[in-house]
């Protein structure tokens, strides 16, 4: 890839020169080169360098050392919209990055331009684990950038969309064909940019977009598990007073059993947001308490030892339960 | 309940003993509560005398070459047999196994797999979740499950799975004399069973234990070790023979006894059970025998420990598997206290035979297959 520079554009080309994309052009600001009287603008007005400098050596560096990471592409055109946004005023603005490590040179390369422009600016480039930002405050950054291609997932996205303040962006960027198919009805709601083998997705955060993004993040999704575990764990609460109170009927048990081997599986999905790490082991000692019921009270025999086990089961189980939720 | 056709194929070629283990019994008792068929398909390494025990039970014998080791061999087994397979028991959470379980499932996605892990914390924390070969085995699994509630909880944080906790237990019928065993058979014997002097089983900090409780015992205890013994453990036991030699006589090595009804004598007659594994893949099968036949437990801190003793109910724990003071200690407490080892007789056994039954086992397996089978049918 080749990076063509002028007055005005900055412009990248393919190695066989047939296609181009305008990466950036110079913002019409009147006296752009003393376009600002922030701290760090005396210092580059001490090393008699430009922003527009910088940004061109920044964007010049990234295509030196990513030459051959595939999302060299990538990385630059992300450099347009970061620039407008890191330019919208003279505050510090922090940015995270989500993706592979392969992309320090990058990273570093956006940091540089980053201090240059605002010294307290940040730019935090966080472990790659879907669930990373649900621990982050909502509508906090300015920025967020995304490798698609580094296992994202749709609400993974959809919470990084939730982290994003007013006005800021988010861009998640592929140099894959196409995105995976879940993808596929969330990037509609982008403007999409592409470049060779290369395309970047780039939302605004706005109320709209927020509401329509919710239902997918982690948050929605801890509620409705939330009130569908409630659900299930009052119905088995009353199958296992039951039981206990001498009312056996073989298919409570086994529906008692469903019930939990449903709350099983809807703890492990919730496992990162619990409180009580131990609640999917015992929503499964309960339904092993039960089975052990089931079998107990169909033979007719020595069902006292079972029915102390349930009792117990239950009594650490829904006692976590209210503890948690 | 649907009858099953069940196939078990260990990840390695059987032995003789291993047909009275686990790996074996737990499909055996499933076969006998809702099974049509069980076959047990390995290659044939030595004689399977052992299968006389297990009435009903066909060995399927791999064609095994130089060219074709054991897994490749089942896989094809598999290949040509999967529509006779209904239920297939896996042992253990081997990388050999990938290829095997993708190939049924493939072929049978109707078909139930059961994978008994056979792990310790150890084992579980190498092993290679992040190989998509390793990880798509386990999710190719329908019901999973491991012997200790400590390892549970921990293969549940870290495979975020529903791990079921299903013990090694005892199959009743092979003990006929476990019934009518009396607190009255009992003497002072201290047993373990085991590869004597394997680095596992710590077989030295029990006999050097016993040493020091010797020194405080108001009465006679013997120590019967039962099992091969390792030439190291020899040169130990030699050793401490010249050492102690008014001790000496009342230290067994009996070697291994493949005789059942001699090995349960000794279980009938030994009051204590000890164990000093440094680990146990899952947990022990000799521990089940023995608390089946009403011996107090005393371990060490292995992965069942808790589940072995209900919370030291039922026997003693000693945390640190090396510490011989703190063993020593341990187990002349027990010996001295020969009210708590008659009450705890009855209390062992039936704690067994309320959770440590394959029977009963069998049956909660049987309810599992029977709901997945059902939640399959309805996806």
């Amino acid at each position: 890839m080749n990076i063509i520079i002028n007055d005005t554009n900055i412009t990248l080309q393919t190695d066989d020169g047939t296609s181009s994309h305008i990466l950036l052009t110079k913002p019409d600001i009147a006296d752009y080169g003393n376009v600002t009287t922030r701290p760090l603008v005396k210092s580059y007005h001490l090393v008699r360098e430009t922003i527009w400098e910088r940004f061109c050596e920044c964007v010049q560096e990234i295509n030196e050392h990513c030459r051959h990471d595939i999302h060299c592409g990538c990385y630059l055109m992300t450099f347009g919209p970061l620039y407008t946004a890191l330019l919208s005023n003279s505050q510090a603005k922090n940015i995270l990055y989500y993706g592979k490590k392969e992309a320090s040179s990058f990273l570093s390369s956006l940091q540089d331009f980053m201090t240059f422009l605002q010294a307290d600016s940040s730019l935090v480039s966080l472990p790659l684990h879907p669930l990373v930002f649900s621990g982050l405050a909502n509508g906090s950054w300015h920025a967020i950038v995304m490798d698609l291609d580094a296992g994202c997932n749709i609400r993974t996205v959809c919470d990084a969309i939730t982290k994003v303040r007013k006005g800021g962006i988010l861009l998640l960027y592929t140099a894959l064909d196409a995105p995976a198919d879940d993808m596929a009805g969330l990037l509609h709601h982008a403007v999409k940019t592409a470049f060779s083998s290369c395309t970047l997705y780039t939302f605004t955060m706005e109320p709209s977009l927020c509401e329509l993004l919710y239902p997918y993040s982690a948050e929605a999704l801890v509620l409705t598990y939330t009130e569908e575990l409630l659900t299930h764990a009052a119905k088995v609460n009353s199958l296992t007073q039951n039981i206990l109170q001498g009312e056996y009927l073989p298919e409570d048990c086994r529906y008692a059993m469903e019930l939990l081997t449903t709350a099983e599986k809807d703890l492990l999905a919730l496992y990162d947001y619990l409180e009580d790490p131990c609640l999917p082991v015992y929503a499964n000692t309960l339904k092993e308490a039960l089975m052990d019921c089931c079998i107990g009270l169909s033979d007719g025999t020595e069902t006292q030892v079972y029915l102390d086990k349930l009792r117990l089961a239950a009594q650490i189980f829904f006692t976590a339960i209210e503890s948690e939720f | 309940m649907k009858k099953y056709n069940i196939c078990v194929i260990p990840a390695y070629p059987l032995e003789n003993v291993q047909l009275l283990k686990d790996r074996v019994l737990v499909p055996y008792a499933c076969y006998r509560h809702f099974g049509e068929s069980l076959t047990i398909v390995t290659q044939a390494v030595e004689e399977y005398p052992y299968l006389t025990y297990l009435e009903g039970a066909q060995l399927h014998s791999l064609p095994c070459s130089e060219s074709l080791s054991h897994m490749e061999a089942a896989i094809a087994y598999v290949s040509d047999h999967y529509k006779e397979i209904d239920l297939l028991c896996l042992f253990g959470a081997r990388l050999e196994y990938t290829q095997l379980a993708l190939q049924y499932k493939a072929l049978r996605p109707e078909g139930i797999l059961y994978l008994k892990l056979d792990i310790n914390s150890g084992w579980a924390n190498a092993l290679p979740l992040d190989h998509e070969p390793y990880a798509a085995f386990l999710d190719s699994c329908d019901i999973i499950s491991c012997e200790a509630r400590r390892l549970q909880q921990l293969l549940c944080q870290k495979w975020r799975k529903i791990i079921e906790y299903i013990p090694n237990g005892i199959y009743y019928p092979f003990y006929p004399t476990i019934e009518n065993t009396t607190y009255g058979d009992k003497e002072n014997l201290i047993l373990t069973v085991g590869r004597i002097g394997s680095v596992q089983k710590n077989s030295h900090v029990l006999l050097y234990a016993y040493a020091l409780a010797y020194l405080h015992f108001t009465t006679p205890w013997d120590l019967v070790m039962i099992g091969s013994v390792t030439p190291e453990f020899q040169e130990i036991y030699d050793v401490f023979c010249r050492e102690f030699p008014a001790i000496a006589p009342h230290v067994h090595l009996t070697g291994s006894i493949t005789d059942k009804t001699q090995l349960h004598t000794y279980y009938r007659r030994a009051k204590i059970f000890a164990l000093t594994s440094q680990m146990e893949g899952g947990s022990p099968n000799v521990y089940a025998e023995a608390a089946g036949f009403g011996c107090t437990i005393l371990t060490t801190d292995i992965d069942c420990a808790q589940d072995m003793t209900d919370q030291e109910r039922l026997g003693r724990i000693v945390k640190d598997p090396d510490d011989i003071h703190a063993y020593a200690q341990a187990l002349s407490a027990l010996c001295a206290d020969q009210v708590y080892l008659e009450h705890n007789f009855t209390a062992v056994r039936d704690y067994i035979r309320h959770y440590f039954d394959y029977d009963h086992i069998a049956r909660r397996l049987g309810l599992l297959i029977e709901y997945t089978a059902t939640e399959k049918e309805t996806l």
